[in-house]
């Protein structure tokens, strides 16, 4: 289990303030804008960076305090760093069998070849798509009760997201105690794995909600600058308003269903989230 | 460790063209007739190939992706210092059976034991000159870390210089050098060892320090 209780990171201007829990058997979701303390808060979960406020801990004890076979149980895939570029996936599993003593090898090897991920080629001569997939491989390999993933299908064409998310997926499927906290900017990758999502807007959580919710309960209506003047705003998040009309995002789709056949409603999704909440804060500050 | 070990081996073993062509110059130095330079020059060329794992492990934020591994920073630290201690007993071992493999090819008759005491004490200087590269490039980055480091060798320069400089104007250099001579090659090289333990034990925990604080 991890525990993110009133994290406190200042840089300059940027203050990230955020509290989450991520309960064993339990995938949960960040998201948020480019520069919202995503990463930072994955970080400061991985010890890699001090809190200035706050405490992280996993399975009740503070990170800074893990010991080496503690940490052990940790599985990360960062987006942009790994290990050096020339080294080969050879050298990797030669590595981590030294790190790791529930390191699996064979599942390694078999893995490999089952995602064409070349063992004797160097880092710097693969794809993107083939870096991603190792990445999550190496996460995933040591048999890790957490794992925390910083955008594992970044920058992935279409077939390389797929089995980057299914070698996840069976992760999951095979390992129910596992904790895992994932971030991604593609709304549906993390719609089709994630139980619950956190929500980051300028260094705060603004929405915690099951994944089901979300897309249960959250929508969009879409009217006429008549039918909006008309409109119960209770439950409205966001609005945003141009030459066609306003759009409204609810967190209460029912209510609206219900009382408003005229308007139109569309299912929300981690998208709209990101986008609405984005304006709607943007405008709050403004 | 072991881990780490066995990455900084890897990498250096892709590396094998460097090395080769380090150990084809010590020859050629050799064979020419600078001896104990080839020696001190193959120990500390490996302990720059030893300390440049480190520039293997930043480039593109590795860093940050080897502490979410089984590995605190001291343990890291630890490594590096071993490693590069390690790579230059090897480098001086190697340089060693090439100087007597030179020097026998020159016809010239190699006393190892007497010579040994001088060629020993090139080791720990050279480890140490080895480590001091660590926690400038820690705190600068490699690029960086190379400025500060040539900057630091030439303020190093201009000092003793001056000192000696300074040294010969006030008293007698050769009364001076005189009274060396009544002090044993054993004591010498004691004191040698001291220094560069010490010197060794500063840039290590300064290492530490660094790491610790650096913000990944």
């Amino acid at each position: 289990m991890i525990t993110v209780d009133n994290l406190v990171k200042e840089y300059g201007d940027f203050r990230l303030d955020v509290s989450l829990e991520i309960p064993d058997g339990t995938v949960t979701g960040l998201i948020g804008k480019n520069g919202a303390g995503k990463s930072t808060t994955i970080k400061a979960i991985l010890g890699l960076i001090k809190p200035d406020k706050g405490s992280v801990t996993i399975n009740g004890k503070e990170v800074s305090a893990l010991t080496n076979s503690e940490k052990c149980i940790i599985g990360a895939a960062m987006s942009d760093s790994g290990f050096s570029m020339y080294l080969t996936a050879e050298d990797i599993i030669h590595i981590l069998r030294k790190m790791y003593p529930l390191f699996d090898a064979t599942f390694f090897r078999k893995k490999c070849s089952e995602l064409r991920i070349p063992l004797e080629k160097q880092l710097k001569e693969f794809s993107t798509g083939m870096r991603a997939k190792l990445r999550v491989l190496i996460a995933i390999s040591h048999k890790a009760e957490i794992l925390i993933m910083d955008e594992p299908t970044a920058g992935l064409d279409v077939e390389a997201r797929n089995e980057t998310l299914d070698l996840l997926r069976q992760y999951i499927s095979e390992n129910d105690k596992c904790s895992i906290l994932i971030t991604s900017h593609i709304s549906s990758d993390l719609e089709g794995l994630c139980d619950d999502i956190y929500m980051i807007s300028d260094g705060k959580v603004v929405v915690h909600e099951d994944t089901d919710v979300i897309l249960s309960k959250y929508a969009l209506l879409k009217m006429d600058n008549k039918a909006y003047d008309g409109l119960d705003k209770s439950y409205v998040i966001s609005t945003q308003k141009d030459r066609f009309g306003v759009t409204c995002l609810t967190n209460e789709r029912q209510f609206y269903v219900e009382n408003y056949p005229e308007i139109v409603i569309e299912n929300g999704n981690i998208d709209d989230l990101i986008l609405y909440y984005s304006q709607h804060n943007s405008a709050e500050s403004a | 460790m072991l881990g780490l070990i066995e990455k900084d081996l890897r990498l250096t073993i892709q590396r094998k063209q460097t090395v080769a062509i380090f150990v084809v110059m010590a020859l050629v130095l050799g064979i020419s007739g600078s001896g104990t330079f080839a020696v001190a020059y193959l120990t500390i060329l490996a302990g720059i190939v030893a300390t440049g794992t480190l520039s293997y492990d930043e480039f593109d934020n590795g860093l940050e992706f080897l502490m979410t591994l089984p590995i605190d920073r001291k343990t890291y630290i630890r490594e590096k210092y071993l490693f590069t201690t390690a790579a230059c007993t090897i480098g001086w071992c190697i340089s060693l059976v090439l100087y007597v493999v030179c020097e026998n090819f020159r016809g010239t008759n190699v006393n190892l034991l007497e010579q040994l005491p001088v060629l020993f004490i090139i080791l720990p200087g050279m480890v140490v000159v080895s480590t001091i590269i660590l926690p400038l490039q820690l705190k600068f980055g490699t690029e960086k870390g190379r400025i500060v480091l040539f900057a630091v060798v030439g303020c190093l320069s201009v000092a003793i210089v001056a000192v000696n400089h300074m040294f010969v104007s006030t008293t007698d250099a050769l009364s001076f050098i005189y009274s060396m001579q009544g002090i044993s090659v054993g004591t010498v090289i004691i004191v040698f060892l001291a220094i560069c333990v010490l010197v060794g034990f500063i840039s290590y925990f300064c290492s530490i320090r660094i790491m610790q604080k650096k913000e990944l």
